[in-house]
């Protein structure tokens, strides 16, 4: 019988601070976190803002014990690393109790991401510094290019760009040695990482893991390219009104960054340590659309997939949800096929149910997004308050759907939703239940 | 650029403590010529990568890779690296490579 997996802890690193409390009260509040961004210059750049988190927010030597291990993190890690750090002192989880083999990390990690501004600056820097220019005027001279800067740059940087690091440092600074997985599916990267360890957990082979997602890719790479595929919003004047999700004007999404941790358990085991209970994990599935790249099906077959199985592993009908947290992106074609695909799963139910995109406030965290949103979902059962979608002005005749806007609004939640969906075409879906008393 | 010639054994030294507690995040207090690199004062392989570099930076000069790994060849049998690779060493080496490169400039 699979087992059954609980919510014990959970914390976040966001651009309102440290904190689930500037968490919640941000995004309860339907304030927008955007910023013009500070990290590098980005004074000529096409799109100058984010919802980035500044140093006067975070700075990692407050809160990691270790302070030679911070060399050699990149900014994601060091977000993912403090999150954990809070997460596990929100579970109370005693350490010294827990079976070291059965206690796990699988963390939603980006790829590029781990690339930070550091680092870049070192090769960029080394490269400039060329004596024989011939070398850079010669691209197939790659190789000589490198050579000469890894020359210049200390050989232990390279090790902040692999992508599974964040998931070691968290593993060694807690000692969980239970299996130790790190996914890098895009934008649906937190989503699938939480399901993983969802099952792992479900099949008995971990009895609590460390997951969720971090990412950062407010650099000069991420912006840049994800301006040059066109799905960057150029509001630069009105930054806070740039992330406009299902709104008829949006243009594009805004960049965020951070790191959402969450704490699962097996029931028993948290019941057994009298932990606390935040919300059941019940319903995951994922799915591939195995059409294009950055196009989406135009009638989000692949997303409908996502969440019809979801609910069947759930074992809810569509009927049954208090609210979804979007993937709701911003892109004109994101909104428009998520909201096709709500309808395909809920009929005529998907009127009635309260859909909400926090990327609205908080902006795109790329592979740590669903875990940001999940965390939403949460909070919104814990307070029995669904954040809002802001900035939500003109309605879309595409995107026809309830999206709480501008406000936020009180509703019993028993039941929720979360989408995310991926550049590649990969999508997630995960369901949880309030807990209650009858077990 | 700095000259050379200005290296005293103590100004070595004192720049290595600065090195040191860089890399190794430790109160440059403690850090002595006896001070054992790996076992008192907790460095890591990569550590060493690290230390080895900003030393080169420092310095100015090259260090070979595999200078101060556990392959290097002059660590008696019964001994590993860790029980005598002392800041006294990194100081004598520092030495001896400056030495050599005020030679070559001279030559």
């Amino acid at each position: 019988m699979r087992k059954r997996v609980v919510v014990s802890g959970i914390d976040i690193v966001s651009p309102y601070g440290v904190g689930l409390d500037k968490y919640w009260k941000g995004i309860s509040a339907g304030k927008s976190a955007a910023k013009l961004i500070t990290g590098f210059d980005a004074n000529n750049y096409p799109v100058r803002f984010a919802a980035e988190i500044t140093s006067d927010q975070f700075n990692p030597r407050e809160y990691i014990e270790n302070k030679k291990s911070i060399k050699i993190m990149n900014r994601a890690t060091q977000f993912a690393v403090v999150a954990t750090q809070l997460a596990l002192q929100d579970a109370d989880i005693k350490k010294e109790r827990l079976d070291t083999k059965r206690f796990g990390v699988t963390l939603g990690v980006g790829g590029l991401g781990a690339v930070d501004t550091e680092l870049f600056s070192e090769i960029s820097y080394s490269s400039s510094s060329l004596e024989t220019q011939d070398y850079i005027k010669n691209k197939n001279n790659i190789g000589q290019i490198f050579r000469h800067a890894m020359d210049q740059i200390n050989p232990i940087l390279p090790l902040k760009i692999l992508p599974n690091m964040s998931a070691s440092h968290i593993a060694i600074i807690n000692q969980a040695r239970g299996s130790n997985y790190s996914i890098s599916t895009a934008c649906t990267s937190a989503t699938q990482a939480i399901g993983e360890a969802f099952r792992q957990i479900q099949r008995g082979e971990n009895d609590v893991v460390i997951t969720g997602g971090t990412d950062s890719m407010i650099n000069p790479m991420g912006v840049l390219g994800f301006n040059l595929i066109g799905v960057l919003s150029r509001n630069n004047k009105n930054y806070s009104k740039a992330s406009r999700p299902f709104d008829r004007k949006r243009d594009g999404f805004m960049l965020g960054e951070g790191a959402a941790i969450l704490i699962l358990e097996e029931l028993r085991h948290c019941l057994n340590r009298s932990g606390k209970i935040y919300c059941e994990i019940t319903g995951y599935a994922a799915s591939s659309d195995a059409y294009r790249i950055t196009d989406e099906p135009p009638d989000g077959y692949g997303c409908a997939q996502a969440m019809s199985l979801a609910l069947k592993d759930a074992d809810v009908s569509s009927d049954q949800i208090d609210y979804i947290n979007a993937h709701g992106t911003s892109t004109v074609m994101n909104d428009k096929t998520e909201t096709l695909a709500i309808k395909k799963v809920f009929g005529d139910f998907a009127f009635k149910i309260p859909i909400s995109s926090t990327k609205s406030m908080i902006g795109h965290w790329a592979a740590a997004a669903g875990a940001a949103e999940l965390i939403a979902c949460i909070l919104a059962i814990k307070h029995q308050v669904i954040p809002p979608t802001i900035n939500y002005e003109e309605p879309d005749p595409e995107c026809d759907l309830d999206y709480v806007p501008n406000q936020p609004r009180s509703k019993n939640i028993a039941l929720s939703l979360s989408n995310s969906f991926g550049f590649g075409g990969q999508n997630a879906c995960l369901i949880i239940k309030s807990f209650g008393e009858g077990i | 650029m700095s000259n050379t010639n200005e290296w005293t054994e103590k100004k070595i030294f004192e720049k290595m403590k600065i090195i040191l507690s860089e890399a190794l995040e430790v109160d440059p207090e403690i850090i002595k010529p006896e001070s054992l690199i790996i076992n008192d004062l907790e460095a890591e392989s990569i550590d060493v990568l690290d230390i080895s570099f900003r030393l080169e930076k420092a310095f100015k000069i090259t260090i070979p890779e595999q200078s101060f790994s556990s392959n290097s060849q002059n660590i008696p049998d019964e001994k590993t690296l860790g029980e005598i690779f002392t800041v006294q060493i990194l100081v004598d080496f520092i030495k001896q490579k400056l030495a050599e490169a005020r030679a070559h400039a001279s030559s």
